[in-house]
């Protein structure tokens, strides 16, 4: 039992640092033996509240906020970085796990639950869920041209839209995640996105090319 | 023993064990790595799975759940709380008149169902004074309704008594989700208005209000070939606020209270009279974590209703203290234990010309409390679960009652659970039953009613069992199957004491039923914008009184209820801001002295989101027939009109 535990604790520490010893393939192996037990094999689909955190977690390492009064104001304590769900919250928690001792811009992040456009408004990132696809029409047009990421999950084709919206795609195994971005509104928001985040991208809405 | 199996199980068990905290170690480990180190193509190769945390332990639960969504009820077109317990599978509703519904599950139908259990955020719907709700007036908003679980079969090891034959649980949305404005007008030929206004606002950190008010006026239904006019139209005021705190993680207070006014047409003894209700109500709830997995919450309220259905008025006052704690004992085991007290006030004053009704006495003080203790047991972890629960509930009428349950599910992966149940479930004699005197006046012979104080409370025993089964994201399916056994079912004895010129009765438990039956689901989602639901339930009732019973009616109960009972939606987003949905249903006929035939009814529902909060829908509703009768209760009779109507929505 003692072998077992201490083999348990390497496992782990092997995978964080990604080393393959030894010791981390023979458990490789015991993990396959017993992962039909547990219903492991299983795992292969994930909450899509996860998959949804991750691709959040990921956007604000590709995507670069404009310096604002607040941070220019007081460059030795940054003020946090953060990130409203407005409405809605489907995360379960998943939020706060991606979000854990995680800096964004070099800002501490804060996660906050709110209820209306107006309160949002202090936020970089907002997050409006599929639950509430009636108002996010009326909430996008109120949070348009502040420097704020907004995402959403409901394709629409209503002015204006979310800065990225994340998409839900039927695939032969299931369903998958993927995310759309919308050029001019991030622009409007005075936010760069990196180009490596734009390849991965299903479909970019890229401004139209002023004449003359 | 022999010594090689002595060896496998001395390796097995331990394997075992640490098999348990590497998967755990592991899925910490995968989350980490999903959030550190996954980039956007890995995300893109990710298969998701769209259920929420409730719908997954949804998924496990060990009873007959169905959960009707805040989207299902808003592009369902219905606009009363009966209209839309239609989309449960197994949900008898017969509309009778304009404002009465007979609203039942798994048989025992009538006006005043009296063997299900309805609940609004943990407020007991359920009348002490007859037995039964009075649906016309336990209103809420449905555009402030997160959702509404139905629950078949036995809860009264966690609702208590009189949650007999299921439990309708209504939970209201979050003051935080309703934030901003919305308001919400329409009518048509026979909604003919309603209006809904609703103002959500902050009033602090992790404190959030909203205050609504809501009104409408629904024209009569069709009098039945030959019949006269139904003379039912009526029209309902209410208004309300919710409030929700939640400062710290974990600790949250909820306030909710409405007041409202209803007045409705009616014929009484054939003359044509008027019907008023108003009430109101406050609740108080709040949830302590007190450790990890260690909630402790407190709740209580007050409910009044003062009713004049003409000539019969009436008071009920309510007010039911409560708590819950539930916490984790040990790995494997999760506690629940609860205490309630709930005291009645009821006023009785019956004045009719055919009938004298007297209480004794006058004002009932009826208290009830119970204690209860639940132990849901992982067995092994993830797929074997054991639900034991045992309530004992006392009241004043029949003193003690035990209400207990042992449940058993089985999950061997993410797309099956099997389960299966026993629980014993009472319904408690009402007022009329236990305090009521009814005389009739001007028949020969004259019938007289006497309160019995000797009379027991029904008893159900109900076996269960069920699937649910998703092989494949676009399919879930859902099938239960139950055996219910009634005993002591209140009866409508004669009386020794009878004369040629009177006849004395009084209620007694002088009758028996057994039910067998089954409802299934199966809801296809092909693509994203698709769904397609279909249900169909199954009853089959035997109500058998005693050889030495006198009573004509009860059996006949049992004729009240369709066998059958079929439906199929569907809700299409044809583009990005266009709806369109169907609702389909086929209820088998009723038989008995006053038969209704089977009906086929078909809603339709189109909107159109304008843009800028603004919305539009067309709710066209029983297209198939003029109109059509839905259930018989004399002396009301009338038929259920086709109806059209239009509606305005505006969010912000």
């Amino acid at each position: 039992m003692h072998l077992f535990r201490q083999l348990t604790r390497t496992y782990s520490a092997s995978l964080r640092s990604r080393a393959h010893t030894w010791r981390s393939m023979i458990l490789a192996v015991w993990l396959a033996i017993l992962s039909p037990l547990q219903g492991i094999a299983a795992a292969a689909t994930i909450p899509e509240a996860q998959a949804t955190a991750a691709y959040l977690a990921l956007f604000t390492r590709y995507i670069e906020w404009p310096e604002t009064e607040r941070e220019a104001d007081s460059p030795h304590t940054p003020p946090p970085f953060t990130i409203g769900i407005l409405g809605h919250d489907p995360f379960d928690g998943a939020l706060e796990q991606a979000f854990a001792n995680v800096l964004v811009q070099g800002r501490p992040v804060v996660i906050k639950r709110l209820g209306s456009a107006a309160e949002a408004r202090i936020c970089d990132l907002v997050f409006i869920s599929r639950e509430e696809s009636r108002r996010q029409s009326s909430w996008l047009s109120e949070l348009a041209g502040a420097p704020i990421l907004t995402v959403t999950e409901v394709e629409t084709s209503l002015k204006p839209e979310a800065g990225v919206t994340l998409v839900r795609e039927k695939t032969s195994a299931g369903s998958r995640l993927r995310f759309d971005v919308n050029l001019p509104i991030l622009q409007l928001a005075r936010l760069k996105v990196s180009s490596s985040m734009l390849v991965s991208a299903r479909r970019i809405v890229r401004p139209i090319p002023e004449r003359g | 023993m022999s010594l090689t199996l002595r060896f496998t199980i001395g390796l097995a068990l331990p394997a075992l064990g640490i098999s348990v905290a590497l998967a755990e170690e592991t899925k910490k480990t995968a989350q980490t790595h999903l959030y550190r180190d996954a980039t956007f193509e890995d995300l893109a190769q990710l298969n998701i799975s769209s259920l929420s945390k409730s719908e997954e332990k949804l998924f496990r639960a060990a009873a007959d759940v169905t959960v009707i969504s805040d989207e299902d009820i808003r592009r369902s077109g219905a606009l009363t709380l009966p209209d839309v317990l239609r989309m449960a599978p197994g949900m008898e509703v017969g509309q009778i008149n304009s404002r009465s519904y007979s609203v039942t599950m798994r048989g025992f139908s009538g006006s005043s169902a009296n063997k299900i259990l309805p609940l609004i955020d943990g407020r007991s719907l359920y009348s002490a004074r007859f037995g039964g709700t009075i649906w016309d007036i336990r209103d809420v908003p449905l555009e402030d309704v997160q959702q509404i679980e139905t629950i078949g079969g036995p809860g009264g090891t966690t609702w208590g008594t009189n949650a007999v034959n299921g439990v309708v649980n209504i939970i209201t949305k979050d003051a935080r989700q309703t934030q901003g404005s919305q308001i919400s007008v329409g009518g048509g030929n026979y909604e003919k208005a309603f209006i809904y206004a609703r103002e959500g606002m902050t009033l602090g950190p992790g404190q959030w209000l909203r205050v609504y008010a809501k009104a409408f006026a629904r024209d009569s239904t069709e009098p039945v070939s030959g019949g006269r006019d139904p003379n039912d139209a009526w029209e309902q005021y209410r208004a309300g606020f919710r409030y929700d705190q939640e400062k710290s993680p974990g600790t949250k207070t909820l306030i909710t209270g409405d007041i409202f006014t209803s007045r409705a047409d009616q014929i009484v003894s054939g003359k044509t009279a008027e019907a008023t209700s108003n009430g109101g109500h406050l609740l108080g709830r709040r949830e302590i974590t007190l450790g990890s997995d260690d909630k402790l919450s407190l709740q209580a309220y007050y409910d009044r209703i003062n009713r004049d259905s003409g000539g019969n008025l009436s008071t009920a006052d309510v007010g039911e203290v409560e708590v819950r704690h539930e916490f984790e004992l040990g790995q494997h085991q999760r506690l629940t234990w609860g205490a309630n007290t709930r005291l009645s006030k009821l006023d009785d004053a019956v004045v009719s010309p055919t009938s004298v009704s007297s209480f004794s006495p006058s004002i009932r003080y009826l208290k009830q409390g119970a204690l209860f203790l639940q132990d849901v047991v992982a067995i092994t972890p993830q797929t074997w679960t054991f639900t034991g629960g045992m309530k004992a509930e006392y009241n004043d009428f029949t003193d003690l009652e035990f209400l207990p349950s042992a449940r058993l599910a089985w999950t061997p992966n993410d797309r099956l659970t099997l389960w299966s149940g026993y629980s014993r479930a009472v319904r408690i004699p009402s007022r009329f039953e236990y305090d009521q005197t009814l005389e009739s006046v001007g028949f020969v012979p004259a019938s007289r009613t006497l309160p019995n104080r000797a009379i027991q409370a029904e008893t159900l025993d109900a076996f269960e069992a069920g699937l649910r089964h998703r092989p494949n994201s676009w399919l879930n399916t859902s099938a239960s199957v139950y055996l219910n056994q009634y005993d002591k079912l209140a009866t409508s004895e004669i009386l020794p004491s009878s004369t040629f010129v009177r006849t004395d009765s009084s209620y007694q438990n002088k009758a028996h039923a057994h039910a067998l039956g089954s409802e299934l689901s199966a809801t296809l989602e092909p693509t994203h914008n698709c769904r397609l639901i279909f249900t169909w339930s199954l009853l089959d009732l035997d109500i058998d009184k005693d050889p030495d019973s006198t009573d004509a009616t009860l059996p006949r109960i049992a004729e009240l209820s369709p066998k059958q009972q079929l439906g199929l939606r569907s809700r299409w987003n044809i583009d990005k801001t266009w709806e369109v949905d169907a609702w389909w249903r086929w209820v088998d006929d009723l038989q008995g002295t006053r038969p209704v035939p089977a009906y086929n009814t078909l809603d339709l529902r189109v909107g159109k989101q304008l843009g800028r909060g603004w919305e539009v829908s067309v709710v066209a509703r029983n297209l198939l027939e003029p109109s059509h009768p839905e259930f018989n209760f004399s002396p009301l009779r009338s038929e259920i009109p086709r109806s059209i109507y239009i509606r305005f929505d505006w969010l912000r």
